[in-house]
């Protein structure tokens, strides 16, 4: 069962996240705060992060650049949800590697599908490795 | 059951305490399968007591009770788990007692009791369980109509939102495939999340652009396809592989402007109600957007959105340096349609029109209904030459296609004008001005025709002044500076026939010029002068006679006079002419009308009916210009004339063209049968003349006969020794 750390401040938004992603079979440890979701992600790196951009504490942007910069999952997968104004968290987050920018509100779908998205690639990327080793 | 929505570690407990002796208990899901087991140490005991268990499922009792198997060692007990009452088994609580276990009915009520547990639980979380879906689906649809943004004022906004409402329409509802249809079959699309785009979504657009659309718009509601196979309505429907809603938009007139559709693949479930109250939603949204934006009738853009595109291309032609073009198209006369017909038969040829203009068109070209008949076009990187051949083309294929309503058919055609946009053009306001201009320009130049627009144009001037001419018009009315020609028609057969003499208009401008009526008439038909031109002429040519002729001379001439198609449609004119000649003293039969074929053709009866009522008064008429319309001998047949005015262009050429000769010989016999007599224009010498006389015409005018001259000269001809008053 994947895990996934969600981080978001508005807690409607995170009990539908978390209602979401359980029906869905993923694991799910919120949080409120970015050093309480930094702390999570040292702790257990989880197969996902789901944050806000705007979060008490550490940014969802930052909290991207130290999981690739301090810890060895330099690509964990990445959703940050922004709201409208959030133009330059948009530009500072494309150029990170496998973070996708929702806007808020946010579709449940569309994250739902884009985790799918990040999930399928990895096991497309280690059916490869797989293949090469036998050869 | 779901089992892995239960905590049964939470149940161990009490299954300990209810049955101290048990040595393990475990749970199986209705196929058999160990879900769950208490840390017992003799796992194997269980996993044989399980085995044992379903060698036996036929025997699985259909209701909840116990049964017991003994196996070797162990009494193994089991209880059937069902969520409600009347499902199937979900599963199999078992419990292991020692082998020497005997009060069956004790462990069955216990088991009762944790089995009636595990399945209240179990039916809660399904309720939270299809709640939680429930929330989750109202969740994306709100989400979905907050970020639809319909309050749209500006065109580039309106784009934008009917873009992302399609967007976000799929990426928010369960949907495959969405596609926003409009009027003119253009169609916005949008794949939904799933991973596997929909097969076969081409043909399902394109069934959807035509029969679908089609019955959307005659059934003016939602229609929904949960099984295409089943519908009777069209052969092409029931072959889509896919279930469908489509839902349509109207405008404030409660017209179809477009169309929403959703839709999925076969295997997904129904398509609900409700979720087509959620795309009636949509779609009324759509509809807001694209009635800011879009012209409900021909599916074009409005101005709105043409000035938008016009200034980014100014932008684009500054900072680029290339070209584009403008063209301003305008439909000549659609108001003979609408009053002939119906205001219906005027929306239809408009509608037909917009489709003609768009064949000629690219895809990169703009194209906008303006208003009313007009339409703007914009081509991107264009030269104003091939502005002007496409202008072109459109107008000849809108002229040869005509419209036919009701048996009826009608000749249609468009005035076109061209203007190039520059780097040197200033603002998009000049650009769509000259366009404009070319386009009236073309109109002044007699319609269906393309011009256009040149910076320094003589024709562009006199049409800037022509512009100017209302004003001198009105002045030159009041400040009386309309003067009187005549010229005389003599009568060529007959020596002592009665004279003719055709009265002619000149202007005296404020600088003391003479001007020819081809330099203001123009002008004064095109801002409606003409009806009260025509009554000056016709008070001051009696007044003239009346002035300065005795009762005898007037009465033996028969004075010309031109009238214009605008005084044929006046209705009060009768009263006027009977009113003057009264005052005048000159008798109707001494005054004849001469009109042109062109101002009969706006409405024919109504030109009859004009004549005939006149004529009853004693009025003569003259068919002017004859020969040069296109359908001379109709207009001979219906308006009840007395002469017959030979066009100067067949005249010019008898003496040596025996072409015009003969046409002017065939007109003549034409005359003659009919009781009409015939007077030639442009006698320009006497060579000509004598042909005319050989060939049997009545009345000849021209230069070679006499030029015209001042009325006031003639009145003094006439009578010498009398005192004249001039004008």
């Amino acid at each position: 069962m994947k895990r996934v750390i969600v981080a978001e401040v508005e807690q409607y938004l995170a009990r539908m996240l978390r209602l979401a992603l359980v029906r869905s079979g993923y694991r799910v440890k919120t949080t409120t705060d970015g050093n309480a979701a930094w702390d999570m992600l040292t702790e257990e790196v989880p197969d996902a992060l789901i944050t806000a951009a705007a979060l008490p504490g550490i940014s969802g942007v930052e909290l991207c650049r130290r999981v690739r910069r301090d810890l060895p999952h330099r690509d964990l997968p990445t959703i940050i949800m922004t709201g409208r104004a959030e133009e330059a968290t948009r530009r500072e987050a494309q150029n990170i590697d496998r973070v996708v920018v929702l806007d808020k509100p946010v579709s449940i779908r569309t994250l739902l599908a884009q985790l799918d998205n990040f999930f399928s690639a990895d096991s497309m990327a280690d059916t490869l490795v797989g293949e090469e080793h036998i050869r | 059951m779901e089992f892995r929505d239960l905590d049964l570690d939470r149940y161990a407990p009490l299954m300990r305490r209810l049955m101290p002796d048990a040595i393990g208990f475990a749970v199986c899901d209705s196929v058999g399968l160990r879900r769950w087991s208490s840390s017992c140490s003799d796992l194997s005991k269980c996993a044989r007591a399980i085995t044992v268990l379903n060698e036996n499922r036929e025997g699985w009792p259909e209701t909840a009770t116990t049964m017991v198997c003994r196996a070797v060692g162990e009494a193994g007990f089991a209880h059937t788990l069902r969520v409600n009452g009347t499902d199937p088994a979900a599963g199999v609580l078992l419990v292991l007692m020692p082998a020497d276990a005997t009060d069956d009915s004790k462990i069955g009520d216990s088991m009762s009791i944790v089995a009636d547990c595990l399945s209240s639980e179990s039916e809660f979380l399904n309720e939270l369980d299809s709640m939680a879906a429930e929330l989750s689906e109202r969740y994306e649809e709100l989400n979905l109509i907050y970020i639809t943004e319909d309050n749209v004022k500006y065109f580039d906004e309106g784009q934008d939102a009917l873009r992302k409402l399609v967007q976000n329409t799929g990426r928010f509802l369960d949907t495959g495939l969405v596609a926003l249809v409009m009027t003119d079959r253009n169609v916005t699309t949008s794949q939904g999340n799933n991973a596997v785009p929909m097969a076969d979504a081409e043909r399902i657009l394109e069934v959807a652009t035509t029969d679908l659309y089609e019955r959307v718009v005659f059934m003016k509601e939602a229609v929904i396809l949960n099984d295409p196979a089943t519908d009777t309505g069209s052969p092409r429907l029931p072959k889509l592989k896919c279930k469908l809603i489509a839902d349509p938009m109207f405008d404030e007139n409660g017209a179809v402007i477009g169309m929403l559709m959703i839709a999925n693949d076969p295997d997904s479930p129904d398509f609900r109600a409700s979720d087509a109250k959620l795309l009636r939603v949509m779609s009324r949204k759509a509809a807001r957007i694209i009635q800011v934006n879009y012209d409900s009738l021909t599916g074009m853009m409005t101005r709105h959105g043409f000035e938008y595109h016009l200034e980014t291309a100014l932008y684009v032609v500054r900072y680029k340096r290339i070209g584009h073009c403008v063209l301003h198209i305008n439909l000549d006369r659609v108001h003979v349609v609408n009053d002939s017909c119906s205001h219906h038969a005027g929306d239809e040829l408009i509608r037909r029109v917009a489709a003609q203009i768009r064949e000629h068109l690219g895809d990169g070209d703009i194209v906008a209904r303006l208003g009313g008949d007009q339409f703007g076009v914009l081509m991107a990187d264009c030269s104003r030459e091939r502005g002007q051949e496409i202008a072109e083309r459109i107008r000849e294929s809108v002229n040869k296609a005509g419209f036919t309503w009701d048996k009826r058919r009608f000749d249609v055609s468009v005035s076109i004008g061209v203007a190039g946009m520059a780097p040197e053009s200033e603002s998009i306001v000049g650009v769509v001005g000259a366009a404009e201009v070319a386009c009236n320009v073309a109109k002044d130049n007699g319609r269906n025709r393309v011009e256009v627009y040149e910076r320094d144009s003589k024709m562009l001037m006199r049409r800037r002044e022509a512009a100017e001419w209302i004003g001198h018009l009105h002045n030159a009315l009041r400040e009386d500076r309309f003067l009187l020609y005549s010229q005389t028609i003599e009568p060529l057969q007959d020596q002592n026939g009665t004279p003719h003499t055709e009265i002619l208009l000149r202007l005296r401008n404020e600088h003391g010029q003479i001007l020819d009526p081809s330099e203001f008439l123009p002008a004064a038909e095109r801002y409606n002068l003409m009806p009260a031109i025509d009554r000056w002429v016709v008070r001051n040519t009696l007044k003239m006679l009346a002035a300065n002729l005795p009762r005898r001379v007037r009465a033996a001439n028969v004075w010309a006079i031109n009238l214009s198609g605008q005084s044929i449609g006046d209705g009060a004119f009768l009263e006027f002419v009977k009113r003057e000649v009264a005052q005048a003293d000159v008798l109707p039969e001494n005054i004849c009308f001469e009109i042109t074929e062109t101002a009969a053709v706006a409405d024919l009866e109504k030109a009859r009916r004009f004549v005939q009522a006149l004529k009853e008064h004693g009025f003569k008429f003259a068919l002017d210009d004859f020969g040069t319309g296109l359908s001379s001998f109709a207009y001979l047949k219906t308006l009840p004339v007395d002469y017959l005015k030979i066009d100067g262009a067949f005249v010019k050429e008898i003496a040596d063209d025996p072409v015009s000769e003969s046409m002017v010989a065939a007109i003549t016999q034409i005359g003659h049968v009919m009781g009409l007599e015939t007077i030639a224009e442009f006698v320009e010498n006497d060579e000509v003349r004598q042909c005319l006389v050989t060939l049997g015409v009545t009345f000849g005018q021209g230069f070679g006969i006499e030029r015209p001259r001042p009325m006031i000269e003639l009145m003094c001809d006439l009578t010498p020794q009398l005192m004249v008053s001039g004008l």
